[in-house]
């Protein structure tokens, strides 16, 4: 890194240190802040009107705030791994799984940071879109992993083949978990309180 | 754009509006601009010259020159300009009306040049812009040194 990037990256910092929860980190914000204002920079298109110019090359508050809010703080990242790693425990995956899981959730976690990776972030946007189809009762189900892998698992994305040959099986499980935490969900569906229970 | 951020008020920051960076008040209704040109600059320092003359096109045109062309914005742009500035990462080697060293300086404002200096500018931008009279207005260029 040039002394340059590094002063960037300092300057970014003490500035990310009062935003959201103070323990945002600052690389992947700095990388997508980098990679905005060069895609801006770089854009070659006329600009007919003020409102043109506005679009295509500049950064509001509510775009730039938008940018701190997607970066997850290292707490809320924290919070998701313990969330999915407990509810493993609960379905009773296999110890070795359990970890497995847990480690391709955070590899999962760090990758998704780099807003150039766009093959994360198709397959994302699939499994978000197949989740809103599911229906509540199964979302809300005490074994909402296990049932939710097996019922995605079904279906036969190209996106998510490119997942599953460029990463893993278990990468792909991994973010199918993360999303399911990401969703908003349903309220727990009492009945399947009660059959846990 | 990161300390607009902590502040309270709108912005929106324009990159590489005719090469310059701007940062406006408000992105819908902006009532002042604040122009930033960025130049990189791998050895020596920045001098009154140097930043007064242009070089020349393939043609053989003469090109505008750094401080001429941030001074342009102040001339045609509608909303008030707030602020002129020229950033870089070299240092600024010009005589200081208070006879300091202007290379030790992050900041350096066009008015606290020596007179001599802030006449050449004057005289530079006059015959860049073909303004009939000397330009006023220069206490509002800055000079900044950043890494």
């Amino acid at each position: 890194m040039t002394d340059h990037e590094n002063h960037c990256l300092g300057v970014v910092a003490t500035f990310l240190e009062n935003q959201g929860d103070g323990t945002i980190a600052p690389a992947p914000f700095h990388k997508t802040l980098k990679a905005d204002i060069q895609r801006r920079t770089n854009r070659e298109v006329r600009d007919n009107t003020f409102a043109d110019m506005v679009k295509n090359r500049g950064l509001t508050r509510q775009q730039v705030q938008g940018m701190i809010d997607s970066v997850m703080s290292t707490r809320k990242h924290d919070d998701l791994v313990v969330l999915v790693s407990n509810q493993l425990t609960k379905e009773s995956f296999v110890p070795s799984r359990s970890r497995a899981m847990v480690e391709n959730v955070r590899k999962y976690l760090a990758k998704r940071l780099d807003p150039t990776n766009r093959l994360l972030a198709v397959a994302q946007k699939k499994i978000e879109f197949e989740l809103s189809e599911i229906s509540p009762a199964l979302l809300s189900s005490p074994s909402v992993i296990t049932k939710i892998i097996s019922h995605l698992s079904t279906l036969n994305h190209k996106e998510w083949q490119l997942i599953r040959s460029t990463y893993s099986d278990e990468f792909l499980n991994a973010m199918f978990a993360v999303q399911i935490y990401e969703q908003e969900l349903p309220p727990p569906n009492p009945q399947s309180q009660e059959e846990n229970a | 754009m990161l300390k607009l951020h902590e502040g309270d008020g709108e912005y929106c920051v324009l990159f590489d509006v005719h090469d310059d960076i701007v940062s406006l008040d408000h992105p819908v209704a902006p009532t002042a601009a604040r122009f930033f040109q960025v130049k990189t600059k791998t050895s020596g320092n920045w001098t009154a010259h140097s930043i007064t003359t242009g070089n020349k096109s393939s043609t053989g045109e003469p090109l505008p020159s750094f401080l001429g062309k941030l001074y342009k914005h102040r001339l045609k742009f509608e909303i008030a300009v707030d602020r002129l500035t020229f950033v870089s990462n070299g240092r600024f080697n010009v005589d200081m009306a208070d006879g300091s060293d202007s290379r030790e300086k992050e900041s350096i404002r066009v008015s606290d040049l020596s007179a001599a200096v802030i006449t050449k500018i004057q005289i530079a931008l006059t015959a860049e812009h073909s303004l009939p009279n000397f330009p006023t207005g220069l206490d509002r260029p800055t000079l900044k040194q950043r890494r």
